[in-house]
C-alpha cells in the first residue's frame, strides 16, 4: 500500500473515528485504525465491537492494501505535521512510512488479518430522513438514558422505526427509571423498519455527532441486531442492545387531576438559584402549589435554605410535592417553549410536560419523597 | 526531623473483651481461663488465662477441652458485652469529644491538645483513662498513643494486656524498626507478599522508600499509609458514631451445622429481618444487598444483587435475597452460617420514586414494617416474622439449649423481651 494524501483530508478522517477506537482495551486491535486503499480512495475504519465506523477519502493511490495503525499515535502525528501532502508507505513486517515535508517517521502497525470486519447490512430497504430532525429526537430524548450499567436495557434510546400506521411516524424513547422522554415524529413516509431497536448510549452519541456534522439528509438501516447509517461517504454500524424496553406507554398519565404553566425561563433559572442548596445526592426541591403561585424550596442542613417564588396558572387547591431539580432542568431546557406546563396527580404521580411547539414530545418526571 | 507530638490519637484496644466482661461481671471467674462462644460451637473470646494455655480465637470447643480441661465455657451475652462497649467509650468520651467507635472493643480517641488541661502528659491521660476504664468496668484495656490512627493501633498492641505506649514523632522509626509487615494496618497477605519481592522486611523498610514507591506499587492506600506509618495525620478521627454506617451486617452460626434447605433458608431470612430492622432504626435504606452462606467445611459461597431503588423495607428484599439462595444453595452440603449485608446505605429521605413499579405497593409495605417495628418496640424483636421463619425453634434459645445467664435468670418483674439495661454482677453474699 503506498499512497498520497491531503493532511487536512487524513486529519478529518482520523478525527471522525477519534470517539470510537478503545483506550482500555484488552484487544490492542481494538486501538488500532483499519487503512485500506482500493480505486482511488483510502477507507478508514475504527470499531470497538459495538459501534464501528467507516469513511472514505480521496486520495492518490500508488498501489492498494491495507494495514492497522494505533488509533491515537497516527492521528497526534498527522495533526502535528505541516499542511501539506503526506505520503504513506507500508514496508515489511507491518512497518509504515510516513513523510510529509521535511518530517520522516515510521511507525509498526498490526496485521490487517486480525482487524474485526464490520457487520455488513442484509436485506431490505434503507430510510431516508433529515438530519435536523434526527439530530433534535436526540436531543430531546438522550439525556434521560439511563447510565447505571445493571440496567443495561436502559443505558440507550429505544427507537420505533417501523412508521406506526400510516408509516410516518418514528417514536423515540428514553428513561433511567425516574424520567422518561418521549419523541414522536412524522419524518417522510414509507418506513417499515424494526420496531422495538435499543440503540446503546455510545452509538446514540456517534450518531448524533454524524448528523450534526452537516445538512444532507442521512439513510438508515435497522433489523434486530444492528442499526447501519450511512451520510456521503462515512458509514456508521451500531450493535444493538439485546434486552426488554420496559412498557413506557402504561406510566404516561392519561388526565391530569392538576395543571400549572409558568414562564419556563424564569422557572429553569430559578430551580438552578434553588438547587444549589439542595443535598448532592437527590437534588431534591420542593414545589408548593397555591392558585397562581409557585414556591420552590430547598434546604440542605450543612449549608442554610432557599426558597423563590414565582407566578404560575394553576387553579386549585395547594399541595407540595417534591422532586429532582436537575430532571425538571434537563427537560425544560431542551424545548424552546415560552410557557413550561406541567400536568400533575397527587404528591405520588408522575409529572406531564409537554411541549406547545413539538407536539411529539411527552416527559414525565417522577417525584420525590422529601 | 518530625516533631515529637505535632497530634496525639490514642487507640484504647480492651483486652480479650468478651472475656474480661464476663469476668467482671462473675467476679469468681477472675483468675481462671475463660472462653465465651459456647452457643457457636466455637471460641469466640478467650482470656489471657486461657490464651496462655494455647487457646485461641476460632478453636472448635471440642479442641478447647482437650487443651484445657478446667476451662469455663460460656455461652455468648452480647447484650452486656455492648452495654459495657457503650461504657467504656463514654469514659474516652470524657476526656476528649473525638471519638470514633471503630468496633466493639476498640476505639479512636483524638487527644492533641489536652496536655494542658489535664497538667499531664499523653502518656498519662492514657494512664487515667486506662485507670477509670478499670475501676468503674473492672476490664484491662491496652493504649496506643501515636501521630497517626495507623501509628496508634500498633502502639496498642506492642504491650498487652493493661499496657500503654506512646510513641513520639522523634522515636517512630524504633517501633517500625520492630514492625514486621503483616501487622500494619491494612496491608493483607498479598501486599505482605508484594512488599517482600522488593526486599521490605518491616515497616520501616517501607517508610524509607520514597512516596512514589508506595503509590506506584500500592496506589492512594499505599500513599496514605506511607504517610500515616510516617506520622502524618491521613485518616481523620471520625466522632460520628454508628449513625453514619456504610454497610449492616447480620451472621449466625448455627450447630448443629444444616442441609435442610428451609432451615438455612429460614437463618438467612431471619438475618435479613434483624439487618433491615436495624437500617429502619437508622433511618436507612440499601441500595445493594449480600448473601453469603458457609458450609461445615468452612468455604463460603456469596451473592451480591444491585436494587433498583434503596430499601430497608424486608419484603421487599426478600424476592431478591431468595433469587440468590436458589443460585448458591447446594442441596446436600452441611452449612453453618448463613450471613446477610445491607451495603451502599443511604438516608431513606429524600426517596426518589420510580416509574415502573407500583408506588402505592411500595408505601404499602413501607407503612406494614413500621407497624411491625412498632410491635417489636412493645413485645420484643422478631415478635412478627416472615412465616418462612417459622422453622426456627424458639429464638435466641441457641440449637444446645444455652442462653445467656443474663437471660435464663431474670429479675423480678422481668421478661425475656423486657428487663433492665443494665449488666448485672452475679455473685452470692456469704456471711
Amino acid at each position: 500500500m503506498e499512497i498520497k494524501i491531503a493532511r487536512s483530508e487524513l486529519q478529518k478522517g482520523l478525527g471522525l473515528v477519534q470517539g470510537i477506537v478503545e483506550r482500555k482495551t484488552t484487544m490492542p486491535i481494538l486501538a488500532n485504525v483499519l487503512l485500506s486503499v482500493e480505486k482511488k480512495a483510502l477507507s478508514i475504519t475504527a470499531t470497538d465491537l459495538e459501534v464501528g465506523i467507516n469513511g472514505s477519502y480521496a486520495a492518490d493511490v500508488l498501489s492498494e492494501g491495507k494495514i492497522t495503525l494505533h488509533a491515537r499515535s497516527l492521528y497526534d502525528i498527522v495533526r502535528e505535521l505541516p499542511d501539506d501532502t503526506i505520503y504513506l508507505k507500508v514496508k515489511d513486517g507491518n512497518w509504515v512510512e510516513i513523510k510529509c515535508g521535511k518530517s520522516n517517521f515510521k511507525i509498526v502497525g498490526l496485521s490487517p488479518e486480525e482487524f474485526p470486519a464490520l457487520p455488513t447490512r442484509g436485506n431490505g430497504q434503507t430510510q431516508r430522513i433529515d438530519a435536523t430532525l434526527l439530530k433534535e429526537m436526540i436531543d430531546r430524548t438522550a439525556f434521560a438514558m439511563s447510565s447505571d450499567e445493571t440496567r443495561y436495557n436502559l443505558n440507550g434510546i429505544y427507537a420505533d422505526l417501523s412508521g406506526g400506521e400510516d408509516g410516518k411516524t418514528i417514536v423515540m424513547v428514553a428513561t433511567d427509571g425516574h424520567r422518561l422522554s418521549v419523541m414522536k415524529r412524522e419524518a417522510g413516509s414509507g418506513w417499515s423498519l424494526p420496531k422495538g431497536i435499543i440503540v446503546p448510549r455510545k452509538g446514540v452519541m456517534e450518531l448524533k455527532k454524524l448528523a450534526e456534522s452537516g445538512d444532507d439528509p442521512v439513510d438508515i438501516w435497522a433489523d434486530t441486531k444492528h442499526l447501519i447509517v450511512y451520510r456521503g461517504n462515512t458509514t456508521l454500524v451500531i450493535r444493538l442492545i439485546d434486552g426488554q424496553f420496559p412498557p413506557y406507554e402504561q406510566v404516561i398519565p392519561k388526565k391530569a387531576k392538576r395543571v400549572v404553566s409558568l414562564g419556563r425561563n424564569e422557572f429553569i433559572h430559578a430551580l438552578k438559584r434553588v438547587s444549589v442548596l439542595s443535598t448532592d445526592r437527590s437534588r431534591g426541591v420542593k414545589f408548593s402549589i397555591s392558585p397562581n403561585n409557585l414556591d420552590i424550596t430547598a434546604s440542605n442542613p450543612d449549608i442554610g435554605e432557599a426558597r423563590e417564588e414565582l407566578a404560575a396558572t394553576y387553579k386549585g387547591d395547594a399541595f407540595e410535592i417534591g422532586f429532582n431539580a436537575r430532571y425538571f432542568i434537563d427537560a425544560l431546557s431542551s424545548i424552546d417553549d415560552e410557557q413550561a406546563v406541567m400536568q400533575l396527580g397527587d404528591d405520588t404521580a408522575p409529572c406531564v410536560i409537554y411541549s406547545e411547539f413539538d407536539r411529539g414530545f411527552t416527559h414525565v418526571i417522577m417525584p420525590m419523597r422529601l | 526531623m518530625l516533631r515529637s507530638w505535632p497530634r496525639a490519637i490514642a487507640h484504647v484496644d480492651a483486652d480479650a473483651f468478651f472475656a474480661s466482661v464476663e469476668q467482671a461481671v462473675h467476679p469468681e471467674l477472675k483468675g481462671r481461663p475463660v472462653i465465651t462462644g459456647a452457643e457457636r460451637g466455637i471460641v469466640s473470646a478467650a482470656s489471657y488465662e486461657a490464651k496462655a494455655r494455647g487457646v485461641a480465637r476460632g478453636v472448635p470447643l471440642h479442641h478447647v477441652k482437650k487443651l484445657c480441661p478446667d476451662c469455663v465455657i460460656l455461652p455468648s451475652d452480647y447484650e452486656t458485652y455492648s452495654l459495657y462497649s457503650k461504657r467504656m467509650f463514654e469514659i474516652m468520651r470524657r476526656f476528649s469529644p473525638i471519638v470514633e467507635e471503630y468496633s466493639i472493643d476498640e476505639g479512636f480517641c483524638e487527644l492533641t491538645g489536652l496536655r494542658r488541661l489535664f497538667h499531664c502528659d499523653y502518656r498519662g491521660i492514657a494512664a487515667r483513662m486506662q485507670e477509670a476504664i478499670l475501676t468503674e468496668l473492672d476490664i484491662t484495656a491496652s493504649v496506643g498513643i501515636s501521630l497517626s490512627k495507623s501509628l496508634a493501633k500498633l502502639c496498642s498492641k506492642f504491650r498487652k494486656p493493661h499496657g500503654i505506649t506512646a510513641v513520639g514523632g522523634r522515636h517512630i522509626h524504633l517501633l517500625l524498626a520492630r514492625t514486621p509487615l503483616e501487622k500494619v494496618w491494612g496491608f493483607g497477605s498479598n501486599t505482605v507478599a508484594l512488599l517482600a519481592k522488593h526486599g521490605l522486611k518491616n515497616a520501616l523498610d517501607f517508610v524509607d522508600r520514597p512516596e512514589s514507591f508506595a503509590s506506584n506499587l500500592m496506589g492512594k492506600i499505599g500513599r496514605e499509609l506511607w504517610g500515616e506509618l510516617r506520622g502524618e495525620y491521613v485518616y481523620k478521627v471520625s466522632a460520628e458514631d454508628a449513625d453514619r454506617q456504610l454497610s449492616i451486617s447480620k451472621t449466625k452460626t448455627f450447630t448443629p451445622p444444616s442441609a435442610d434447605r428451609n432451615y438455612v433458608w429460614a437463618r438467612a431470612l431471619r438475618n435479613l429481618e434483624s439487618a433491615c430492622i436495624k437500617a429502619r432504626r437508622h433511618g436507612l435504606a440499601a441500595r445493594r444487598l449480600v448473601l453469603h452462606l458457609r458450609t461445615q467445611q468452612f468455604e463460603g459461597a456469596g451473592l451480591e444483587a444491585k436494587l433498583v431503588r434503596a430499601s430497608s423495607s424486608t419484603n421487599e428484599l426478600v424476592p431478591v435475597l431468595a433469587e440468590m439462595f436458589e443460585k448458591i444453595f447446594k442441596p446436600g452440603t452441611l452449612y453453618r452460617a448463613t450471613g446477610v449485608v445491607l451495603a451502599e446505605l443511604a438516608d431513606e429521605r429524600p426517596a426518589q420514586f420510580t416509574l415502573f413499579e407500583d408506588v402505592g405497593h411500595a408505601l404499602a409495605s413501607e407503612r406494614a414494617f413500621e407497624a411491625v417495628d412498632e410491635i417489636a418496640e412493645r413485645f420484643g424483636k422478631h415478635t412478627i416474622f416472615l412465616a418462612d421463619g417459622a422453622v426456627l425453634s424458639e429464638q435466641h434459645a441457641g440449637e444446645r439449649g444455652l442462653t445467656a445467664e443474663r437471660k435464663s435468670r431474670p429479675l423480678k418483674g422481668e421478661t425475656k423481651r423486657q428487663h433492665l439495661k443494665l449488666p448485672l454482677l452475679r455473685f452470692n453474699l456469704r456471711h
